[in-house]
């Protein structure tokens, strides 16, 4: 089989093709495929100028939008790889992983809030020093790294190879069918991986991306569709609540899609009724992937005429492998029962810097035979009627609103916020913190300190005083007694 | 028509029992506040916010053409729903 090809050559391929074609539609401003391939170029320059002779290490601090997207492909081309900023994330947080990162360069601007870059040099997106990079310098074995919550309250890091990255971008372009005459919505947060498909998917095919910027627009998205008449749209499936309390599914708002894409959290049948019913000749993609096997490793294609056999379990089934990638359900009492275990050339390098989380997640793995580097997810599934469904998670790792969070995290963030003994759940996507205290508690000023730290999905939406948390045998904090509790509603104090 | 100070108020008695649960007030909400800045709503809820100012009111409230300054806040709402100039 042939090595799939590099993204940086999919998108001077198309630059080449399209030169006037619409490659990133913003507000004010739209970039055509021979402007945003000079601002690679120039950015790739000012980048490989920073750091001479070595694979630059490039942290992007910048918003969604061209030239953020811009400083990805440049960093490519350059030889280096990247990690992002989630500026929707309180300082602190964003700081921790600058640190970690520890970057070469950061490419910002200057409306952006700066933080302690350390050694790194700065390069301002609209940077013209260094001129233009002709040739791309060679590959690092790293494309990016995505910072995801941690379960000690420190962030993970997860290194994706470029040869995953090439990978995942080939069958999203062919899966989907990508064509110059699709127009892309960009919703999904440049520090959450579901944004890979948006960017490679579009810019590597030549179709239009439109990043939704606007807060406004953010809160309305079957608008923002109508308005700009894009084809594509992915997003998580929580997006759909939003759109279905504004009673914004219809075919009215959904004229000019062919395509609807989901990941990163269990799309529900519900979500399927209503977007058949507004639009019957559509199709739906719904897919599952961890940050660890980049974006996302299987597909279902839905529609309308056999959806309903595809949703036998609480969300809907997810599909089998793409080409290329494995998925072993390991540990269950039959094959068809476990914890999904995924091999294949998108499975991650590990965690960056951090060896003991790495061994404990990712190994070598005897399957189908073959000796293979395996990511364990953490995720249990089950299989039904040719059909693998999400059962459930077998750690405390959760999505909120279909942001991953470890409740690790949070109770971490509940002791730097003095809070002595405190446990967090999630039921019904909700976050419970209960907290050991013999009086009252002052909710409103743990709520000011966890927000320093945390970001606000993370933040518990009840707080619950107890006198003593349940612990089981193993003197260990009981989580299946706490989650009753909430359940029961029973006598508990908030 | 409504005022700014009545749609305020309106605001504050939607949100004040949510408020209330987790420790929380009304009381310094101002129309210029960000409500989902400030804490108070999260974006799933600032919608459900907006239905029900719209359903007490009897107005639609563009989302989309509120701009990002005001986003989020009373004067904002009011702007959207065309209750003030």
């Amino acid at each position: 089989m042939q090595p799939p090809l590099d993204p940086l050559d999919r998108l001077f391929t198309v630059a080449t093709r399209f030169p006037d074609h619409p490659a990133v539609v913003g507000e004010a401003e739209t970039w055509s495929y021979r402007d945003f391939v000079r601002m690679v170029r120039t950015l790739a320059g000012a980048i490989a100028a920073g750091v001479p002779g070595q694979h630059p290490r490039v942290h992007i601090h910048l918003p969604q939008g061209a030239h953020s997207y811009a400083a990805m492909f440049a960093t490519l081309m350059a030889g280096g790889f990247y990690s992002t900023t989630n500026l929707c994330a309180p300082a602190i947080r964003q700081q921790q992983v600058v640190d970690l990162f520890d970057p070469d360069v950061v490419v910002t601007a200057t409306d952006v809030p700066a933080l302690d870059f350390g050694r790194a040099a700065v390069v301002a997106a609209e940077s013209q020093q260094g001129g233009e990079l002709e040739a791309a310098l060679p590959a690092h074995d790293l494309a990016y790294v995505f910072f995801t919550s941690g379960s000690t309250g420190q962030p993970k890091g997860v290194m994706i190879p470029r040869s995953g990255l090439a990978h995942y971008t080939e069958w999203a372009i062919t899966s989907m069918a990508v064509t110059p005459d699709d127009r892309w919505s960009q919703h999904p947060n440049i520090a959450f991986d579901l944004s890979v498909l948006d960017i490679y998917g579009a810019l590597c095919a030549g179709a239009s991306l439109h990043p939704i910027v606007r807060r406004g627009d953010r809160l309305s998205p079957a608008e923002f569709i109508h308005r700009r008449g894009l084809t594509i749209w992915d997003s998580v499936p929580s997006v759909l609540d939003i759109m279905r309390q504004r009673k914004e599914i219809t075919a009215e708002r959904f004229a000019s899609l062919r395509l609807l894409t989901f990941c990163g959290e269990p799309l529900l049948p519900d979500h399927l009724d209503a977007i058949f019913a507004a639009r019957p000749d559509v199709v739906v993609h719904n897919t599952y992937g961890p940050t660890e096997a980049t974006v996302s490793c299987t597909l279902l294609r839905l529609e309308r005429e056999t959806y309903k056999a595809a949703c036998a379990g609480p969300s809907v089934a997810f599909g089998d492998p793409i080409p290329g990638m494995g998925l072993t359900l390991i540990g269950g009492e039959s094959a068809d029962e476990g914890e999904i275990v995924l091999t294949g050339p998108q499975v991650a390098r590990g965690y960056w810097g951090d060896r003991t989380q790495t061994a404990a997640a990712f190994r070598m793995a005897m399957i189908d035979g073959n000796l293979q580097w395996a990511y364990h997810t953490g995720d249990w599934a089950k299989r039904r009627d040719g059909h693998t469904y999400f059962a459930t998670r077998i750690d405390r790792q959760v999505k909120i609103h279909g942001n991953r969070l470890e409740l690790g995290d949070v109770d971490a963030a509940l002791r730097g916020a003095g809070v002595i003994s405190g446990a967090t759940v999630a039921v019904s996507g909700q976050l419970h913190a209960f907290i050991e205290a013999q009086e009252g508690l002052d909710v409103g000023r743990l709520r000011v300190a966890l927000a320093r730290t945390l970001p606000a999905y993370a933040i518990p939406t009840a707080f619950h005083v107890v006198a003593e948390l349940p612990r089981n045998a193993n003197d260990k904090v009981d989580s299946r007694a706490l989650t009753a509790m909430v359940e029961s509603k029973g006598g508990i104090g908030c | 028509m409504l005022t700014i100070a009545e749609l305020r108020d309106l605001v504050a008695e939607i949100l004040a029992p949510d408020l209330e649960r987790v420790g929380m007030s009304a009381k310094a909400i101002t129309a210029d506040t960000d409500l989902i800045k400030g804490g108070y709503v999260d974006s799933m809820a600032f919608i459900g916010l907006v239905t029900a100012v719209e359903e007490k009111l009897g107005c639609h409230i563009d989302l989309a053409a509120m701009e990002d300054e005001d986003f989020a806040t009373i004067s904002g709402i009011a702007r959207a729903a065309g209750l003030a100039g």
